[in-house]
């Protein structure tokens, strides 16, 4: 079973420093995308149960530190392929870059994993955009997965209750955090995993035409309280609160 | 501005009620149940796998400015293939959105800390929401 992992190098959400309504980015750590971690646990036992090989590409739009994507392969993951030079965050030119990547580079693969949607942007849409642009099916949010020659079987976690949901290999499968529990490399395994196979491919040499969305800017979201402090009997209060939040649009 | 709704019809009326501030001239619906809103044209289709949703909506997107859909798990995949199929840009997550010199949607990142205005020209398909909805726009 050949295994392809999308993997994104996303800041770190909960070590941004932010200084009014400023985050600073260039003062942020990056990590593996935390649910891309369960996309490479399902692999790795995959391949552990299938043999094959599992490779990562990985599109950068943000600083690149290879140190992070080692404890990605350290996971038992075999190769990585890694993009750089694109900037912003467009969901639409990083499927395309994957696409152009897998097509590129002759990487084989029978089931591309995905993490549901990446931990700083969670647009949830490079899974799907890529089944387009690789004309393969897609199995979204999937919590649950099964493999019987070459027939994949998913567990969809939707809003309202799930959903089993079977296609054909190839197949795209987004998952989620229920999916598994990832493992956590030694640090000897991420040392070794220093000398496994990573290949740059620039973006110049891609053809990453896709939809443009433009990034006018990025600020802290400050949340700003009413402060409106209601006092009186309970009756009058409530009828007062009930007014308030109508006002605002909480309730109709 | 002609927008299209493409929504389960239990989200229908909360994602008509996120586009009428932007004042549209024209809005259809797709959807898959009857729902009460003030749409001027409701389709009603008997939808269920997403490759349905998207089939359809490829087939009624041709001359709508924007296509606004839910947040819901089945509508971000359909909207994320549905853009790459008509081949427009498409925003995700949006919890605001505005018209000036073209569309400006912002959206909620880095686990909420954090807040992205991305901008596109019109027509062009991006996204609305609150923590309830997401569209697409074209």
């Amino acid at each position: 079973m050949e295994i392809v992992v999308c993997v994104k190098l996303a800041y770190d959400e909960t070590q941004i420093p932010i200084e009014g309504d400023k985050l600073l980015l260039e003062r942020a750590p990056v990590k593996v995308s935390d649910i891309d971690k369960n996309a490479i646990e399902e692999a790795v036992r995959i391949k552990e149960k299938f043999g094959g090989s599992v490779t990562i590409v990985s599109v950068v739009t943000g600083p690149y530190d290879e140190t992070i994507l080692n404890e990605a392969l350290a996971m038992g993951a075999d190769r990585a392929f890694i993009v750089e030079g694109i900037s912003g965050t467009n969901p639409a030119r990083t499927a395309k870059a994957i696409a152009e990547v897998i097509r590129k580079m002759g990487i084989k693969y029978d089931l591309i994993l995905c993490g549901e949607g990446s931990s700083d942007q969670y647009s949830c849409a490079v899974a799907p955009m890529l089944a387009e642009y690789l004309s393969i099916p897609v199995i979204t949010f999937v919590g649950k997965l099964e493999i019987e020659r070459n027939i994949i079987r998913g567990e969809r976690l939707l809003e309202t209750g799930y959903e089993l949901v079977e296609t054909e290999l190839p197949a795209i499968v987004s998952v989620t955090s229920e999916v598994n529990e990832p493992r956590i490399p030694s640090v000897l395994q991420i040392m070794k995993a220093g000398k496994k196979e990573k290949i740059s491919v620039k973006s110049s040499d891609l053809n990453l035409e896709a939809p443009k969305v433009d990034l006018v800017e990025v600020k802290a979201y400050v949340r700003e309280r009413l402060r409106k402090k209601i006092e009186g009997g309970i009756e009058p209060a409530l009828r007062e609160v009930i007014s308030v939040l109508k006002e605002k649009g909480v309730i109709s | 501005m002609r927008v299209l709704l493409i929504s389960e019809a239990s989200n229908l009326p909360k994602l008509f009620s996120a586009i009428s501030g932007l004042n549209p001239n024209y809005v259809e619906a797709i959807t898959n149940g009857e729902a009460k809103v003030g749409v001027d044209k409701l389709l009603i289709a008997n939808l269920n796998a997403n490759e349905c949703w998207v089939n359809l909506a490829v087939e009624r997107a041709e001359g709508f400015d924007l296509i606004a859909l839910p947040s819901s798990r089945d509508m971000r995949e359909v909207a994320s293939r549905l853009s790459v199929r008509i081949g427009v840009p498409y925003v995700a997550g949006a919890v605001q959105l505005s018209l000036k010199d073209g569309l400006l949607a912002t959206k909620l990142c880095f686990g909420g800390r954090g807040l992205e205005v991305l901008s596109s020209q019109l027509p062009v398909r991006s996204e609305r929401g609150s923590q309830w909805f997401r569209a697409i726009f074209r």
